[in-house]
């Protein structure tokens, strides 16, 4: 209630500020003209002019020339032309009634740094990167034009310091991850917060077509940025730390991805229309083995490590294994699942304005292949921009996107039906392609399903339509006074369908679903923001300027989910309708969240800057009395280089210098679910009569964000005449009251709660460095370099010892003291000189010994070690074998030691080209295929136990080895190499036409025994990562593109 | 205008901007109050107690049969990637408080237990004592089949419902079943229970003789010979009782296990028996529970019985194990001749006579008449007659039966370790048993 009376207050003492005087004068139409050159007086296409009235602005064309048509009060104004990648320059204009030409030429020198340029660091603050305390990496449309991917966050792999961008699926609709400065949450996403023209925009995996799937943590489909077409972006500005707190406070602590749209400009209509065919293709194929050899016998399954009767056998284990070959006939299932996929994408924009009314408006149709055969993603959409000046001191802009979004899919990992990990799980000594007399498909493996009924047979598909917009009213009721008001909304509403029909043949095992599945699942999405910020911008001192920034927001979320799903379905039926068992049930999920803010950033001789500000915001998550989080920040920024003493001393030879620092504080709500904070009853379905389930997880009526403490401190500079950039960042995130569902004991009546009672830490480095080597008329050359390393640390995460559920047989913890989601598990035993210490029949065995709970600060004996408050002893036995329980340890890290990537463009005169490497380093992945590979006895190790190039017996005995499933999964990919000629007018009409060749994930340098190590059976989740189980590989992709523009 | 505009915006936002007070509620949930202010509610409740304790893999009576029939070799674990099942078929210290089964017995046992007793606490809301009475039934039942089956499997548990609960011996948790079911029992033949109540519920359960079935039941674990008659005397062996299923509710074993060749299946036709206790080849229980006595090609033995489909009801109690109750009570009491009678009424019993169809259909006892040769003859029989029901862990401690590390061992564990879940966050576990 005070939080009402307050705007109102407010709003009133606006409208009573406004003076009534602006209304009176005469207005003077005039043209401003003129040209803008850099240092090489080569003209500049595409700089920005603007007017201090706040609303007349022109663009420089391709000679550089400008024509500004304004029509203002008389009086001084300043005319300021601005360009990425130069200083901006500005020119006092005097406007009085006995001109209406003038003309104001520029020549702007170059800013490897960028510091002038404006940068949305949230709704509809801006700010000049100068004042700026935090870093802020910015990607532009014409970096995205290079990809070679249709997907933004794809888009954007390799090219933000900080950020770890992983492509988690190869499925065309598959998901893409997305942390920055790692992981901040360990219950709830880490994904950052995504705002397009002000408008909150969800980027959440809501499964609804891969329904019949059990994944324990794992968080599987696509993300729902998928919707957005990456040529409608003008630019992306990538907000780590706490820059963005003030304005999103509570949701802000995984950094804020502010995405900008194309806009129109006063001109003539410029029309582009481009067209791209692309071919994906199967990278690498698994080493599977063709071997024509089984031990036991033909009907033996998991010949490598089944026990056997029937014939010689070798005891391991405790199982005897059989050691006589059969013959067999194997196949290679990879060609059946796999093949070449094209795609196609048509674009075309038009966009232009004259006086007060500019626009951009375009359509996309993109269609595209999966390397799995009968996949693929489909999306057609269309963005409409529309700025209109009303009056002097008003402007509405307003946006529209609307998109349609349909993808054909088959199961992703996590399960034995999915098709990679069909070919893992299936003996491969069956012709899957034979088929009976009428046409059915022919049993394989008992209780396995033949992967072509995936492949043909499955029908899973996903629809989505979606529609973003916003509705923003500007205000510029006084000088240096700028009110902004958006609406925002992003509405969707997703279909799924799942079909598995009754296999044609027996011996399927029902929990791939024998007797037929059927899943239709639909899910509504709302998310609406108020925004209204007020910035006043005014010169205390001819030295001292003051921005003031005064805003509440609030916004609402709420989705809905009807899922229903049944199996025994009747013949011929693919829906729900033909079940004999139907599970039904729906979710509502709401929240909403509101806030006021403050920013004062003061400003001295443009040199120096100092930011304050202080959020107070509430969500219904929260418990009743945690509704009134405070989050303060600060941030300061100096350009030593401006300052005299900078250029009168040797240090001069940097050309610029800035020196920045914040720290600030922003919450995090992701992890709290809405109705946490409630002991909750649940509905179950039970052979039709009223049932209650207590849940088991207890209320916790005191439940409050999570907060995150960020620091940084950088430096930006450029050196050797602005040949050379380089920005340098340390940062160090502590986040408290972590959510943790924390593990009660069952004797409480319950199994968890949901509670503040964890802590983690994220530190790191990032740094960018470009290099310009050569710049002339004809020809140039870029290089940049980008190093991110990040330490995350689990603090604490409630119990000591965090086990996350997966399917995949993946040892994932949270081990207190250690990195996020490590990989703890049993290793091999080893002798003091680090060979394997082996059995009688030379076998490699875990390591065994005691665990006890161990005392903090008592001494830890020699070959002792301690986890998360247990000490692991490893014991031999009077024979020097391993004895005792089989211990565990950290055996692998999902977390890289640090990211790098290395990109260069090159133009010698209108031909370009590019690439670029990205390499994650030093990082573990969970191979869980690799050993279904091996037991199945298809495998690489299979064959050399069947051509006794290993010890019969060796599989088994390392299969409880957890260890052996660790695999390196450090890569260096050739992730964009892109060939680009230009024509100039090639037709009448026709000004610009640009032909590409660009090839995507070309090669990958790895070690990795499967087919990528950038992966994740986990999808998208934060805390199930680094995982192989039945992933679909990454597919390499060449694109060819033309583009014309009229 | 501006103005005008001005005021009707900030009136607007003010209308958008909610109250920090604002609460959404899930619709598709109740809180603890709804549900135990209404009869409706309360049924409800009940039918959760047994949903809880009968359904799904993290059921009591998944967790009970897979356990015990791991510990003491009724079963053949058929893919070690089950890891849990794989390790618990290992024994010995293979089987930590990590162990996911463990951890489920212990956890769910406790949860229903903890909401046993939010429908016991809450009976007295029902005015009608009938709805009282069969409130009471149904929350002592399950209350009782949790402690007891937390007795069978761990030397302590706490019984209160209480952060950092202090625990009691397995001797202290019988005793509180057995209370409990007689304080229920006292109930029910006070006022019967209602008839508008039974029929809300899944059913399957007939209160009063498995109340008894239960007395019989614990009263043996707890050593006390005499009530175990006298409550086995009491039960109607023609009425069954039972936990029900469906194709959405499903028996656990047949849907996790014996539904394909992924998990475990009996491990062979003996049953796992070995030595004198093998079955008689004559013994007709054998393909009670058995598809076949051959096994399939891969040497798998398949499973049937009360676990033959997703729709089998497995029964609370089998009037095989009442008589033998008695037969073993009659014998520990050194009445020989009295425990030959119950046993051989098991041993003869034809399947024709036996409400589920199962019946040794056998020649009367004619081994030799001392305590120690009777008793080995009820184990065997207890071991074939109540294959797969969970109790057989309990059995072979009972019957001292060759434990762990002894020659011919019978069983891999005598109790299990505590649950991490418990020991990380309750420091009044005790020590791990040593085996």
């Amino acid at each position: 209630m005070l939080k009402n009376s307050l705007i109102t207050v407010i709003m009133l003492f606006i409208q009573l500020a406004l003076p009534a005087s602006l209304v009176a004068q005469e207005k003077i139409n005039l043209v401003l003209k003129g040209q803008v050159l850099d240092a090489q007086s080569n003209p500049l296409i595409g700089v920005t002019l603007a007017l201090s009235d706040s609303r007349s602005g022109a663009v420089t064309d391709l000679d550089g020339t400008y024509t500004l048509n304004v029509s203002v009060l008389p009086g001084t104004y300043t005319l300021q032309a601005s360009y990425v990648g130069y200083k901006s320059v500005t020119a006092d204009i005097q406007i009085s009634a006995d001109k209406n030409l003038m003309t104001q030429n520029f020549t702007l020198f170059e800013d490897a740094l960028d510091l002038d340029e404006i940068v949305v660091t949230g709704s509809t603050l801006k700010s000049s990167r100068r004042q700026l305390g935090n870093a802020i990496s910015t990607v532009s449309a014409d970096e995205l034009s290079k990809t070679g991917s249709e997907n933004l966050i794809s888009s954007l792999q390799g090219k933000v310091p900080g950020a770890q961008i992983t492509q988690t699926s190869g499925d065309p609709a598959g998901g893409l991850n997305i942390r920055i400065r790692g992981v901040n949450s360990i219950r709830g996403n880490s994904d950052p917060l995504y705002v397009i023209d002000g408008v909150i925009v969800s980027n959440t995996t809501n499964n609804v077509s891969q329904v019949s799937v059990s994944a324990g943590a794992a968080d599987m489909g696509t993300n729902r940025l998928a919707d957005i077409n990456p040529k409608d972006i003008e630019s992306i500005n990538i907000i780590s730390g706490a820059a963005a707190a003030a304005v999103y406070g509570s949701r802000a602590s995984n950094g804020v991805v502010v995405i900008t749209t194309k806009r129109g400009s006063v001109g003539k209509p410029e029309i582009t229309f481009g067209t791209s065919v692309n071919v994906n293709q199967l990278r690498k194929k698994l080493a599977i083995t063709t071997y024509g050899k089984q031990f036991g016998s033909v009907a033996q399954r998991l010949h490598i490590i089944n026990p056997f009767s029937g014939g010689p056998t070798v005891a391991t284990n405790g199982r005897n294994l059989p050691t006589a070959l059969v013959d067999v006939t194997r196949y290679d299932y990879q060609d059946q699942v796999f093949g070449d996929a094209m795609g196609t994408d048509n674009y075309l924009s038009m966009s232009g304005g004259k006086d007060n009314t500019k626009y951009y408006a375009s359509l996309s149709y993109m269609t595209n292949g999966g390397i799995v055969k009968n996949t693929d993603f489909t999306r057609y959409g269309l963005r409409l921009n529309l700025d209109q000046g009303i009056k002097d001191w008003m402007k509405i802009s307003f946006g529209l996107q609307y998109n349609n979004s349909f993808s054909n899919e088959k199961p992703n990992g996590n399960s034995f039906y999915s098709p990679v990990n069909a070919i893992n799980i299936t003996n491969n000594i069956y012709d899957i392609t034979k088929r009976d007399a009428n046409g059915n498909l022919q049993a394989v493996e008992p209780t396995r399903v033949n992967p072509l009924s995936v492949i043909e047979d499955f029908d899973i598909t996903q629809e989505v339509n979606r529609a973003i917009s916003n509705l923003t009213f500007t205000f510029f009721p006084l000088k240096g006074l700028t009110i902004d008001y958006v609406l925002g909304a992003d509405v969707y509403s997703q279909t799924g369908k799942t079909f598995i029909p009754s296999y044609p043949y027996p011996g399927v095992n029902v929990l791939y679903f024998a007797n037929g599945y059927a899943a239709n699942v639909t899910s509504n999405f709302r998310l609406f923001n108020n925004d209204i910020n007020a910035t006043y911008q005014k010169d205390i001192t001819s030295s001292i300027s003051s921005t003031t920034a005064l805003g509440f927001n609030y916004q609402y979320s709420r989705a809905d989910r009807l899922f229903s799903a049944g199996e025994n379905l009747l013949p011929s039926i693919s829906t729900i309708n033909g079940s004999s068992a139907v599970v039904s049930n729906y979710g509502l999920d709401q929240y909403a969240i509101s806030g006021y803010f403050l920013q004062q950033t003061f400003g001295v001789s443009n040199k120096l800057f100092l930011t304050l500000a202080g959020r107070v915001d509430g969500s219904t998550k929260f418990a009743l009395d945690q509704r009134n989080q405070f989050y303060p920040k600060f941030g300061l920024s100096y350009v030593l280089s401006e300052t005299n003493f900078w250029k009168n001393s040797p240090l001069k030879g940097i050309n610029s210098f800035k020196l920045r620092s914040s720290w600030g504080e922003s919450g995090g709500l992701n992890a709290i679910g809405s109705y946490d904070r409630f002991y909750q009853f649940s509905p179950v379905v039970n052979q039709g009569r009223q049932t209650f389930i207590p849940s088991s997880q207890l209320a916790n009526a005191n439940i409050r964000p999570e907060r995150t403490r960020s620091f940084e401190v950088g430096a930006d500079a450029s050196f050797f005449e602005n040949k050379v950039s380089l920005l340098a960042t340390y940062y160090r995130n502590n986040v408290f009251d972590l959510v943790v569902n924390r593990l009660i004991a069952p004797t409480e009546g319950g199994r968890s709660i949901v509670d503040n009672v964890g802590e983690l830490e994220n530190r790191g480095v990032e740094i960018a460095l470009g290099v310009n080597i050569a710049q002339k008329k004809d020809f140039n050359w870029d290089v940049n370099f980008i190093y991110s390393r990040n330490r995350g640390k689990v603090i604490s995460a409630g119990s000591p010892l965090v086990a996350i559920n997966t399917a995949t047989g993946a040892p994932i913890f949270l081990v207190q003291g250690e990195a996020p989601s490590i990989f703890f598990g049993t290793f091999y035993a080893k002798n003091a000189d680090g060979t394997l210490l082996l059995d009688a029949r030379g076998l490699p065995q875990p390591e065994k010994g005691t665990a006890l709970p161990f005392k903090t600060g008592s001494d830890i004996p020699a070959g002792s070690y301690v986890y998360a408050g247990t000490i692991y002893t490893p014991k031999r036995d009077a024979s020097g074998q391993p004895t005792g329980t089989a211990l565990r340890k950290i055996i692998g890290d999902p977390n890289p030691d640090f990211m790098a990537s290395f990109g260069s463009s090159v133009r010698y005169k209108r031909l370009n080209f590019s690439f670029l490497l990205d390499g994650v380093f030093g990082v573990d992945v969970f191979n869980a295929d690799r050993r279904t590979r091996q037991g199945v006895g298809i495998g690489d190790y299979a064959e050399q136990e069947m051509k006794g190039e290993l010890v019969r017996g060796y599989v088994w005995a390392i299969y409880p080895i957890e260890e052996w499933r660790v695999d390196p999964g450090q890569f260096v990919k050739i992730r964009e190499v892109s060939l680009s000629y230009n024509l100039p007018s090639p037709l009448k009409g026709i000004s610009d036409l640009n032909v590409a060749l660009i090839g995507r994930n070309l090669f990958s340098f790895d070690q990795y025994d499967g087919f990528d190590p950038e992966t994740n059976a986990g999808g998208n989740s934060d805390l199930f990562r680094g995982v192989d189980f039945g992933n679909v590989p990454i597919p390499r992709t060449f694109q060819l593109s033309v583009t014309a523009k009229f | 205008m501006r103005n005008k505009l001005f005021l009707i915006l900030s009136i607007s936002f003010s209308i958008f901007l909610p109250s920090c007070e604002k609460e959404y509620f899930n619709p598709s949930a109740a809180g603890e109050a709804q549900v135990v202010s209404s009869v409706d509610g309360l049924i409800a409740l009940a039918n959760g107690l047994q949903f809880t304790y009968s359904v799904g893999r993290l059921s009591p009576v998944y967790n009970t049969i897979t356990a015990s029939g791991f510990s003491t070799g009724e079963l053949a674990i058929l893919n070690a990637g089950n890891a849990s099942e794989n390790f618990l078929s290992l024994g010995g210290t293979f089987v930590d408080g990590g162990n996911s089964i463990v951890s489920a017995l212990w956890e769910q046992n406790h949860l229903v237990k903890a909401n046993a007793e939010i429908l016991l606490k809450n009976a007295a809301n029902f005015g009608e004592p009938s709805f009282q009475s069969a409130a009471v039934a149904y929350g002592s039942i399950y209350k009782a089949l949790s402690l007891g089956n937390l007795a069978s499997f761990f030397q302590q548990a706490p019984i209160q419902v209480v952060s950092k609960a202090s625990f009691q011996t397995r001797e202290a948790l019988l005793t509180e079943a057995i209370t409990t079911l007689n304080a229920a029992k006292s109930k029910v033949l006070a006022t019967a229970p209602s008839a508008a109540f039974l029929n809300k519920t899944v059913g399957g359960l007939d209160i009063l003789n498995t109340i008894n079935a239960l007395l019989a039941r614990y009263s043996l674990m707890a050593g006390k010979w005499d009530d175990a008659i006298s409550a086995a005397n009491a039960v109607n062996l023609k009425a069954k009782s039972t936990f029900r299923y469906d194709d959405i509710a499903r028996n656990p074993i047949f849907d996790v296990a014996l539904s394909n060749v992924n998990v475990y299946q009996p491990i062979n036709a003996n049953l796992g028996l070995k030595g004198d206790l093998i079955p008689s080849a004559d013994d007709k229980r054998v393909l009670f529970y058995l598809r076949s006595k051959t096994p399939s090609g891969t040497g798998i033995f398949s499973g049937t019985g009360f676990f033959a489909s997703n729709k089998t009801e497995i029964p609370v109690f089998l009037p095989g194990e009442i008589m033998l109750i008695k037969a073993e009570a009659l014998a520990r009491k050194n009445q020989l001749a009295d425990a030959k009678v119950e046993l051989d009424k098991v041993l003869t019993k034809k399947p024709v006579d036996d409400i589920y169809g199962l019946g040794a259909d056998l020649t009367p006892y004619d081994g030799t008449l001392t305590q120690e040769a009777l008793l080995r003859e009820i184990y065997k029989n207890r071991s074939i007659e109540l294959f797969m029901s969970g109790l057989k862990l309990e059995d072979s401690r009972r019957f001292v039966r060759p434990g762990p590390g002894a020659a011919g061992a019978e069983r891999t564990r005598n109790f299990y370790p505590y649950p991490n879940n418990e020991r990380d966050n309750n420091p009044n576990t005790p020590a791990d048993p040593a085996i």
